[in-house]
């Protein structure tokens, strides 16, 4: 299968400004979540993807072909949806629709009736005739997501598509980014800030710093967590039991690290341990267990680690102990 | 065709030339729906209504006066039919064109640029290029809506109106003078309004830069010419031969439009230097430009 | 019927809300709203639309309430006096981006009466509190978004109120900013001020809020801790996963548990539980896997959390009364 991407050595410079450093990548289609700081070049990489930057040095292949050869083309397979701007007030969504159709080289009449078909399986068929400026945010979103599939791409290029949406249209907007991500054939890079939002759509991920690649792994690679270590959950029964409790666990051979709030620990247990003994000595130390399961790595503390944070409050589910990573660049 | 489920109709790809178009007439359907463009609209058809009444008037003339009409074509060369006449039409129109793409220009492509449009065109299967041709055609064609067109539509209602067969006979090449210099004033306006409102996408800016370039400088050219000339040379003759002239522009494009109706005019070469210099550093500002916004967006 | 915890006996109430209610024009945009705010971080939630903005815009004096009164620390919410004591850091960006960052937060020192020396300590010191110091002066044109919202946290802070609004903080911010910052909220809250958080985000108000708002369609319907919220909600069982090598085996046995109503089998290794009452679960359950031996590696309630009680309350808020 070609691959998505193949970005080789791949530098950008724009004035004094060093945005991409020599960078490597190479990506398999399907659904990828891209992450970095401000300025770690993320929006750099994608206005190079798209073709509308002419990069310093380097090679760009998206789907096999060079991206300074071939730049229009490839814009044909791929729909982009800019966080906040990439709106024509004045325009109503039939018409807004129906243009980035015909700007992708459809005839007028398919683009009109895509549009239409678009928008009713968006939940916009009411506000189609109504102008743009009279959009809620919500509905701002899906019509960019209209725009961006009106002719059919390969590859969806989003910046921060659940932005400004409330939970519901966050949940709505993120399942239907799934499907879309399934669908054959058809690919998906998602860039935002919010590491939850990756987790449930993406398959990959790609953690960018100050203009290099700093990971590039499937999710379920990334995410691997340190066997026998399990996370801790009770009612709180005071400091005195707490203390036995953990005491306890201590003595029977787990190492403990108490978590962030009282009733949270994390236990790495020796091979033999049976989680039984966690009841067992809950029990006795008159402590009720309300939460049992072995520790997953959340996307956060990856990143976290490859950023090369140290925050001094370990957020509350990872903690004091940190287990390899299973991460590599 | 549903989002989901495969696609059993395969979308078209036209090359992206046809874009063009689409821009272009999007660009003009926002400057259609907003009412200040039809009342400055209107205003630039009143001398356009008048001038057919007048024409009206004297084919009716022509019927019972016939020594009043031919009297008053022989002394106003504005209306006796040639190609002076509607020449003189389409320059006349200058003052109320330039206020109306004054206002249009930031809707036409301003708005893209103060925005955020522009990611939305050149995210698309388009080039820099194919965008900008889209949005030169909307703004070329606004100028020819208030002079190309009317000074067609007076022609044809002249002769029409007039001795049909020996008019058109006689007169036609006056429709290539229409043609030419109509195309002339497209381009030329076109080319300079869409390198301002890229520079400058605000309309108070640029109605005002707009203003300075049409309204003053033609004001002070002919301060200059009037107070600079020679003692002894007569107020006509200055206007006309004065290289101070050569400051207002569209009297340069009204000097290049002659020679479209086969009419010599003096600082004519003056006149094409001027104005093949503002179309090149147009064109060159626009291309800056938009290479520049591409990049930011 | 609002979801609510019951009063405690000392309710230090920074904010204190009774019975507010606006209009503009016909569209109520709050209806008969009271709750009290006091020290930690109240997370307000709700959908667009349902008026937690205006709900902000009461708060930092912006705006008077058509029916009832808004007090902060005292006073009411619109006077002078009480804007004192309140920091709001708002969701838009409006401020005059040719200035540093520096000039900023030292003009809205000096709007807030500080000079001289006073207004310098505070703006390098409240720099330094978001991070910004040695970044603070460029101007704010240049910067990205992120750095743009901790200036707006430091045009809130500069005064040291006691209550602080943020209306979307983290907007735009990183992953590893949001961390950060989100430390800072902590920290602010621990040091006793009342931070009032309204997001769309609700995974970070899982671990952020001890109090939470949720406000829809002009209505407060509900209020508590996340906790407290879940369990007043008990129209809807809690929904427990529970992983074992076998699960058939102890299907039975925990459905004869009293507190289970429901159990569903998922080979190879899962089981759904809903069930009522769900401290008498963990109690019974407890009991019961000290008593069998199973292979238990997961105990772990599913809707708990501020995601899945936004869902509940909604369902709820759509139901007819």
């Amino acid at each position: 299968m070609t691959p998505l991407f193949e970005i080789e050595s791949l530098t950008h410079r724009y004035g004094s400004v060093l945005a991409l450093d020599d960078l490597s990548l190479s990506v398999e289609p399907g659904a990828i979540g891209l992450v970095g700081q401000n300025g770690a070049g993320k929006s750099t990489l994608i206005k190079i993807l798209l073709g509308l930057v002419r990069h310093t040095a380097g090679t760009v292949r998206v789907y096999g072909s060079d991206v300074t050869r071939n730049g229009v083309g490839l814009r044909g397979r791929i729909g982009y949806m800019p966080e906040r701007e990439g709106v024509l007030p004045g325009l109503n969504g039939i018409e807004y629709v129906g243009l980035a159709g015909e700007l992708n080289g459809m005839p007028r009449k398919q683009s009109l009736r895509r549009a239409h078909e678009l928008l009713s399986q968006l939940g916009l068929e009411e506000a189609r005739y109504r102008r743009l400026e009279n959009y809620s945010a919500g509905m701002v979103q899906r019509i960019k997501l209209a725009a961006t599939l009106v002719h059919d791409p390969d590859l969806l290029l989003l910046d921060e598509p659940t932005s400004g949406l409330d939970p519901d249209g966050r949940t709505a907007m993120l399942s239907l980014l799934k499907s879309l991500s399934q669908r054959p054939g058809k690919s998906l890079l998602f860039s935002t800030h919010l590491l939850g939002d990756i987790e449930h759509v993406c398959r990959h991920t790609i953690i960018m710093e100050k203009g290099r690649v700093a990971a590039s792994e499937s999710l379920d690679e990334m995410l691997v967590g340190k066997a026998d270590a399990y996370l801790l959950r009770w009612k709180n029964a005071g400091d005195a039991a707490n203390d036995v409790y953990l005491a306890a666990l201590q003595q029977a051979g787990a190492e403990v690290s108490p978590g962030e709030e009282i009733g949270q620990a994390r236990a790495v247990v020796p091979a033999e341990w049976s989680t039984r003994q966690f009841f067992h000595l809950a029990r006795q130390a008159e402590v009720t267990l309300t939460g049992l399961e072995p520790e997953e790595m959340d996307l956060r503390t990856v990143y976290r680690r490859l950023v090369g944070m140290e925050t001094a409050m370990p957020p509350l589910v990872d903690l004091a102990k940190r287990g390899e990573s299973g991460v590599t660049s | 065709m549903s989002l989901v489920k495969p696609d059993i109709e395969t979308i078209t790809q036209r090359p992206a030339w046809f874009a063009a178009w689409p821009i272009a007439r999007t660009a003009l359907h926002l400057v259609f729906r907003r009412k200040l463009f039809w009342v400055l609209f209107a205003v630039a058809l009143f001398s356009f209504l008048l001038m057919f009444g007048a024409i009206y008037l004297l084919a009716t003339l022509r019927q019972e006066y016939k020594w009043l009409e031919e009297f008053i074509t022989s002394r106003l060369k504005d209306l006796d039919g040639s190609g002076t006449t509607f020449l003189n039409f389409m320059k006349a129109q200058g003052t109320v064109t330039m206020i109306l793409l004054a206002f249009a220009g930031s809707v036409l492509a301003g708005n893209d640029h103060s925005r955020g449009g522009l990611i939305f065109y050149l995210s698309r299967r388009i080039k820099l290029v194919h965008y900008g041709t889209g949005k030169l055609l909307a703004i070329g064609l606004l100028p020819s809506l208030t002079t190309t067109l009317p000074a067609l539509i007076l022609f044809i209602e002249y002769g029409l109106l007039g001795d049909t067969g020996m008019y058109f006979g006689e007169k036609y090449p006056i429709i290539f003078g229409i043609l030419g210099y109509g195309a002339l004033l497209s381009v030329a306006v076109g080319l300079l309004l869409f390198a301002l409102v890229s520079w400058m996408p605000r309309p108070v800016p640029l109605v005002m830069l707009w203003g300075g370039l049409f309204v003053f400088l033609p004001i002070l050219s002919r301060i200059l010419t009037l107070t600079m000339r020679e003692p002894g040379v007569r107020r006509r003759h200055a206007l006309e031969e004065s290289p101070w002239r050569l400051l207002d522009f569209w009297n340069d494009l009204y000097i290049i439009g002659n020679k479209f109706f086969g009419v010599d005019k003096p600082l004519f070469i003056g006149a094409t230097i001027v104005v093949c210099s503002v179309c090149v550093v147009s064109v060159i500002a626009i291309f800056v430009r938009l290479r520049q916004l591409q990049h930011q967006s | 019927m609002t979801l609510e915890s019951p009063p405690t006996a000392e309710s230090s109430s920074l904010v204190e809300v009774r019975h507010v209610s606006k209009w503009f024009g016909p569209l109520m945009a709050l209806n008969d709203i009271s709750l009290e705010i006091g020290p930690g971080i109240t997370g307000l939630i709700g959908p667009n639309g349902a008026g937690k903005t205006t709900l902000l815009k009461l708060l930092t004096g912006q705006s008077k309430p058509t029916l009832g009164e808004i007090r902060i620390c005292g006073h009411e919410a619109w006077l002078a006096k009480a804007k004192a004591h309140v920091g709001f850091c708002p969701y838009g960006d409006a401020t005059w981006d040719e200035l540093s960052g520096r000039r900023l937060v030292r003009v809205t020192a000096g709007l807030h009466g500080f000079t001289g020396d006073e207004a310098e300590r505070r703006t390098e010191s409240v720099l330094e509190t978001v991070g910004m110091s040695d970044r603070a002066d460029r101007p704010v044109r240049t910067y990205s978004k992120g750095m743009r919202q901790r200036i707006k946290l430091c045009q809130a802070l500069i005064h040291d109120p006691d209550l602080l609004v943020l209306d979307e903080p983290l907007n735009g911010i990183d992953p590893v900013g949001r961390e950060e910052l989100n430390e800072l909220f902590l920290r602010l809250a621990r040091a006793g001020k009342a931070v009032l958080i309204s997001s769309h985000i609700l995974n970070e108000m899982d671990e952020l809020a001890d109090h939470i708002l949720f406000v829809c369609r002009g209505k407060l319907l509900a209020s508590g801790s996340l906790e407290t919220i879940r369990d007043l909600l008990d129209d809807y069982p809690l929904k427990v996963h529970v992983s074992c090598e076998s699960p058939r085996q102890i299907a039975s046995p925990l459905m004869a548990l009293e507190s289970v109503k429901s159990v569903s089998v998922q080979p190879p290794e899962d089981l759904f539980l809903e069930v009522q009452n769900p401290n008498r679960f963990y109690a019974e359950f407890g009991e019961f896997a000290t008593t069998h031996d199973i292979q238990l590696h997961r105990l772990k309630a599913t809707d708990t959390s501020a995601e899945a009680v936004f869902d509940y309350l909604m369902e709820r808020a759509s139901r007819p009364e």
